[in-house]
């Protein structure tokens, strides 16, 4: 659509002050272009509240999106005056965007070869790689101490010896193989061969539940599980999420299955640096002892 | 791909609809206000105002003047759809459903949910041109299945009426007399409430979606199940592709998933399958929450969908979309 | 000479000399030998379209000279006497082989006289030495080869233009780059075939290109770009070449050519062949020849016997080190240089003469080699009395000393550029204080650093003998392989340390490999430790950014590894040097088996290289930055699963697909039949018009920049 942009705040002045009757020592509104790449500049001025004149570049780029085609009654269609909600609406409002992503048709994987590793926990590693920290453990080649699991590379060679997930077996179909990415965690209600309802409940094990705060934006599930593993068997992971943002709010709970195990991460973890923060490692309910 | 995206409701998405010339888009949402777009900006048109409840479903007539909307808040409304104006009102006894304009425009059929004691219903209304003649008598009512009927949708040629709904099963009945003609077989059919039902362009087959995380195509007058999709996630829309053999399924997830999967922004998608070989092509992303509604453009060249976000996300295709191998 | 005569003419002379032509069997006339006047008889089987006439002419021992002086009878024999002298020094002269003419009337001689020798080659040779030789102030010969008096005599009074010939535009030699797989191309000699092949991975077997039998008679060798294919023969060498398939595109005459080599930017093609002498005691006779590779034409030529070419360390007692000439790196072919006794002899390719007009005097010069990217040479001059051994850094055409090093005690010397030409590694064998035994170190200069540092590098253990060196293409690193142990110790060391102190540091040393030799991939990170011969094929594929192992492996009895252009793909190959199992591998970069082809007789194989990058740097890194972006797409395309689909599979969608056909008809048939009857419901709207389209873009704005700025009172 290669309507003029108009200033937001005409509108406002226009009803309210008498501001109009100043507009006619304001120049014209100036648009330059579109040039040969599509740039155009809208300038124009108004009075601020200082009652300085105040010019207004606006630049845009007009990109083509899509073809399409209009039949003679959708041309008509076209011209029709705006009616409802949408009457009052000019055309810069921001109901409808673009999206600034471009999004792909992702195919999915072939059979056996390994899914992609979550890009946010690749992006928190790799920069866990530069900051000299702490343990890194490879699921792919089970190094310990070198390079974390995204950073393997080997990750196209080898397939994981014992990921997290139990894969199910071979002859399922690959839309269950892809969904349950290596990095995710699948709930114990989920996974393949588990028992489901009630027994649940009973594998949480509270009470061996270490509470990490001060996490980064983009810290994950999967990110804790790599950080936890090495101090024992892990039954559950949560990371806290702004639903809104999709950002992790900043803490997590890791549930081991052994409390030794626990009390290690903590002695071994608080205090530690992660992806530029420092982790609080503690328990998650007040320990007596 | 750059989706356009589209934030005109407040509440989750309910329904999508192109009409025939594939230039508007309606939309229906949790929210009240079903809502018309520009089918290839996603630029506003205009919204009708007149529901007091969320808006489940609609319908738009070939000529693109009359639309019709189904609401919760119990009736069923006609509109202009180029002023935005209510030009009549049908109303039940329970929150309706589903609506389906027959060819030619001058039948509507409409489901109501299981309210109090009446169980749920199939009605089907005369519509006619000018709205002054119109009156709120039913043709045709059908009573009987058990749950709540999710869409219903006119056979070839207007003879019959298949519905589907909560109980799972795909029914047929006869548009005269309203007598039950085929169910869909229990042991091959879906096992979940089935939530979306979906035409094909020329009638003649259509395809349904199911909690039961899978698609289903059937034969429109032999009631014969032709082809299965599966999925991971549990269904909510499906659309079929006027142009290529492509099935597009959208859905969400179990609520008790969700405080224990991962949540990324943007990432419940669109899956897309291949048509005949009922594998799968390939996923677009991009909504935050479960996708509601689906719908392709009659040319085939783009769809939305809308999600329990809020979102109605317009895609037009790349040419890599056409090249796709598999 | 004779002109072409018309068969008119031919007519009118018979008759009138009285001849009946009918009775003359035309066919039947033969010319003397050696004289068909210039025209090529239609009988002779010529070569390949024969348009080289020199190679089998019989004249081509003989040399006219000219501007003798005019002498009369009783100087012949004095004058016959000193042109003997001189041309003995050069040549055999042939029995009889002098001849002065002598003018019938004045009883003086003409002034010029033919010599025949042995062989062409000295003809030439004595051609060469001696036109322009200065008999005395006047009398300056002339020499040349009969035959091109023949020419020079076919030379037409008038000039006319040279004929137009029309612009055919050639093929696209470098189409193969354009493959939309991105695959390389190889050759394999096998037999008496030559075939170029595609490396496709995706389908793990290769694609052919292009297959010929005696393509060559000897060997193939691609020209360092890849675009084209050199091929020897009896009668020279021929690069071919071509969009899809190969075709001659030239031929360069040479006979008996022996060894072939391309300049760096593939503009010249340098050949070489070795003659057995007349004197079996001299040494082989050699002639070189550089030939303009688009066009043939011989920009010069060099002759002489071996020993001249055969100085240099590497050369030793039996032949020529090839190629003699080192090309200045670069794509512009520059320069180029042989080493000499005491000189380097630098030319350059404007003129191809030497540049300054004579050649670099280094006394006791043993070896010199280029960088590959800037015009320096390195040469290495051993000890010599009390002079100290000596590298030295030398700029083209200044002749700059840029950097020099005395060395003590050494025994002897290697050099090794990195391939981007920033360090050079001078490998030295030095004697231990006894002289008893050797032991190796390093001079490691950094050349594009100020003043070039030099850095003396020392293995820990410094009497372990070295037995392989190598750069890391394009990297910082170097990997050497060393110790007296049946397995030796594998050490990679980097000239870059963390905190930049300009010392040479230490990643890692791998002990008791199964190694003697070191492949890095073209663009480095990766690294083949090969045990070849001995080891029979041990592979080990190493990484050095993350210093492990990624895969061992094992050709068994392999005997070459190339690393193909694009470092992505390693082809190990067993030659005929063994007899079983001929044929060769293709792997991975990772060392994974993708492939593998047997075959018999198996001598040659060779990728094609591609010409490097057009990328600046920051566009690569740009697109290293972004790969996920890039390969998203490509790994799209590798999973392409029909690709990988079994027969099975195949035949179960061709069955899927028959009966949705089947559906799609019946619904056809009767969504037809059902079309009036809907046009009623529709109160006899007609559906499925072509309705009136007009084509519309859509078209978004995007939000570039709003910026304000308030402006001051008087505007």
């Amino acid at each position: 659509m290669a309507a003029a942009q108009q200033t937001k705040l005409r509108w406002g002045e226009l009803e309210e002050d008498d501001g109009e009757d100043l507009d006619f020592l304001l120049p014209p509104r100036q648009v330059i272009g579109p040039d040969e790449n599509g740039i155009k500049k809208v300038i124009e001025y108004r009075f601020n509240d200082d009652g300085n004149k105040v010019k207004i570049t606006t630049t845009s780029r007009t990109r083509k999106l899509a073809n399409a085609r209009l039949s003679k009654r959708a041309i008509e269609r076209r011209s029709w005056p705006k009616f409802g909600d949408a009457v009052h609406e000019d055309v810069g409002s921001r109901l409808t965007m673009v999206s600034t992503e471009e999004i792909l048709l992702e195919r999915p994987r072939a059979p056996g070869s390994k899914p992609e590793e979550p890009k946010a926990g690749g992006d928190s590693l790799a920069q866990l790689g530069k900051g000299g920290a702490v343990l890194m453990v490879c699921r792919t080649c089970g190094k310990k101490g070198d390079h974390w699991t995204s950073r393997c590379p080997y990750k196209d060679l080898a397939q994981p010896a014992e990921g997290f997930v139990d894969k199910p077996p071979v002859s399922e179909s690959t839309t269950a193989a892809a969904g349950a990415t290596k990095g995710t965690y699948v709930p114990p209600s989920q996974r393949a061969g588990a028992e489901r309802t009630g027994s649940d409940m009973r594998r949480r094990n509270d009470e061996n539940s270490v509470r990490v705060t001060n996490l980064s934006e983009d810290t994950r599930e999967p990110d804790l599980l790599e950080l936890f593993r090495p101090f024992g068997a892990v039954s559950r992971v949560y990371v806290a999420v702004d639903q809104k943002t999709g950002m992790s709010r900043g803490f997590g709970f890791v549930n081991f299955v052994n409390r030794e195990d626990a009390q290690r991460a903590i002695n071994k973890l608080n205090g530690y640096g992660y992806d530029n923060l420092i982790l609080r490692v503690e328990w998650a309910t007040p320990r007596a002892n | 791909m750059r989706p356009i995206l589209m934030k005109g409701h407040e509440r989750p998405l309910t329904f999508l609809k192109y009409n025939r010339d594939g230039d508007l888009l309606f939309s229906c949402a949790k929210d009240h206000t079903p809502t018309v777009w520009f089918a290839d900006n996603g630029e506003r048109l205009g919204t009708y105002r007149g529901h007091n409840g969320a808006v489940w479903c609609c319908d738009v007539s070939r000529d693109s003047m009359r639309l019709i909307t189904g609401s919760a808040d119990q009736s069923v409304k006609l509109w202009n759809v180029q002023t935005g104006e209510q030009l009549y009102s049908f109303n039940f006894g329970s929150p309706a459903r589903a609506v389906d304009l027959a060819v030619g425009d001058k039948l509507a059929v409409i489901t109501t949910d299981p309210f109090m004691d009446s169980p749920s219903a199939i009605h089907v209304k005369q519509i006619s041109r000018d709205p002054s003649d119109q009156t709120g008598e039913s043709v045709l009512t059908i009573k009987g299945p058990q749950g709540r009927i999710n869409r219903a949708v006119w056979g070839p040629l207007n003879k019959t009426i298949i519905s589907a709904g909560e109980d799972a099963v795909v029914r047929i009945w006869d548009s005269e007399t309203g007598k039950l003609l085929k169910e869909s077989d229990k042991e091959s059919g879906h096992k979940k409430t089935i939530t979306a039902l979906s035409k094909s362009t020329d009638g003649s087959h259509f395809l349904t979606g199911s909690l039961d995380k899978s698609a289903k195509l059937w034969d429109a007058r032999t009631l014969t199940l032709i082809k299965t999709y599966v999925t991971e996630r549990p269904v909510n829309a499906v659309a079929m592709s006027p142009l290529l053999d492509h099935v597009v399924l959208g859905g969400g997830q179990d609520a008790s998933n969700v405080t224990t999967t991962d949540h990324r922004a943007g990432k419940f998608e669109a899956k897309f399958f291949d048509k005949i070989l009922q594998e799968e092509i390939g996923g677009v992303k991009g909504h935050f929450g479960p996708i509601n509604a689906l719908a392709f453009n009659p040319d085939g060249k783009s769809f939305s969908s809308g999600g329990e976000d809020g979102y109605v996300r317009l895609h037009h295709f790349d040419s890599d979309y056409f090249n796709i191998k598999i | 000479m004779a002109d072409v005569m018309l068969m008119k003419e031919i007519e009118t002379t018979a008759d009138r000399l009285g001849i009946d032509l009918a009775t003359v069997d035309l066919d039947s006339i033969s010319l003397p030998p050696g004289q068909d006047f210039g025209i090529v008889s239609d009988d002779e089987d010529v070569l390949q379209g024969g348009d080289n006439p020199e190679l089998d002419i019989g004249f081509g021992n003989i040399i006219i000279v000219d501007n003798l002086p005019v002498v009369p009878r009783e100087k012949f024999d004095k004058l016959e006497g000193v042109i003997r002298k001189i041309y003995s020094q050069i040549g055999v002269i042939k029995e009889d082989g002098l001849w002065m003419p002598i003018d019938p009337e004045t009883q003086k001689t003409l002034g010029y006289c033919f010599i025949e020798f042995n062989s062409p080659l000295e003809a030439e040779l004595a051609r060469e030495k001696t036109n322009g030789y200065k008999l005395d102030r006047s009398h300056i010969f002339a020499v040349n080869m009969f035959d091109e008096f023949d020419t020079f005599m076919k030379v037409p009074d008038k000039w006319a233009p040279p004929e137009f010939t029309p612009y055919t535009s050639g093929e696209n030699l470098q189409h193969w780059l354009t493959d939309e797989k991105a695959r390389d191309q190889f050759v394999i000699r096998a037999g008496s075939d030559t075939e170029v092949l595609w490396n496709d991975a995706r389908q793990l077997k290769p694609e052919p290109v292009y297959k010929r039998a005696f393509w060559t008679e000897s060997f193939v060798q691609w020209s360092p770009l890849g675009t084209y294919l050199a091929t020897v023969h009896r009668q020279g060498a021929a690069v071919w070449g071509g969009a899809s398939t190969f075709n001659r595109l030239m031929r360069y005459a040479h006979p008996q050519v022996k060894l072939v080599d391309f300049s760096p930017g593939e503009r010249y093609l340098v050949t070489y062949s070795s003659h057995e002498p007349s004197n079996p005691r001299d040494a082989n006779r050699v002639v070189i020849n550089i030939f303009d590779v688009r066009t043939g034409k011989v920009m010069r030529d060099f002759k002489g016997s071996a020993d001249d070419f055969a100085i240099g360390g590497t050369g030793g007692v039996a032949g020529v080190a090839w190629p003699v000439f080192r090309w200045a790196g670069g794509k512009e072919d520059k320069y180029f240089a042989r080493i000499g006794k005491n000189i380097i002899s630098v030319y350059e390719t404007e003129t191809f003469s030497l540049i300054d007009k004579k050649s670099l005097k280094v006394e006791n010069v043993v070896d010199f080699c280029w960088s590959p990217t800037d015009p320096i040479l390195a040469l290495f001059v051993p000890e010599l009395g009390d002079h100290p051994a000596r590298v030295s850094l030398m700029q083209i055409p200044s002749k700059d000393e840029l950097r020099q090093k005395n060395l003590f005690s050494v025994s002897d010397c290697k050099m090794y550029w990195q391939s981007n030409g920033d360090y050079l590694a001078v490998k030295v064998d030095r004697y231990t204080k006894t002289k008893k035994s050797t032991y190796t170190g390093f001079e490691l200069f950094r050349v594009r650093e100020r003043d070039i540092p030099i850095e003396v590098f020392e293995l820990e253990n410094k009497n372990d003998k070295i037995i392989a060196f190598a750069w890391e293409p394009k990297g910082h690193r170097f990997a050497v392989i060393h110790g007296d142990n049946p397995r030796p110790d594998i050490s990679f060391y980097s000239m870059r340390s963390a905190n930049n102190t300009d010392k040479v540091k230490k990643l890692t040393t791998l002990k008791g490999k199964q190694a003697n030799a070191l492949f890095w991939s073209p663009t480095g990170r990766f690294v083949i430790l090969a045990g070849l011969k001995g080891f029979n094929g041990q592979l080990e594929f190493y990484n050095v950014d993350e210093l492990e192992t990624m895969a061992t492996a094992e050709h068994f009895m392999a005997t070459d590894i190339e690393w193909d252009p694009t470092g992505r793909y390693v082809a190990t190959a067993v030659t005929s040097v063994h007899e079983m199992e001929n044929g060769f591998n293709i792997w991975s970069f990772n060392g994974k088996l993708l492939y593998r082809i047997l075959k018999d007789h198996f001598f040659q194989f060779l990728w094609r290289p591609r010409p490097p990058s057009f990328l600046s740097p920051e566009k690569e890194e740009e697109i290293a930055k972004n790969l996920k972006k890039y390969s998203k797409k490509y790994e799209a395309e590798d999973q392409d699963v029909s690709m990988l689909l079994s027969e099975q599979d195949r035949e179960k969608r061709r069955m899927l697909k028959e009966e949705w056909e089947k559906w799609l008809n019946e619904w056809k048939r009767l969504h037809e039949e059902e079309k009036l009857e809907r046009q009623t419901l529709r109160d006899g709207e007609v559906s499925d018009e072509e309705e009136e389209y007009e084509a519309k873009e859509v078209e978004v704005e995007e939000i570039l920049d709003v910026s304000e700025e308030v402006l001051s009172f008087e505007e």
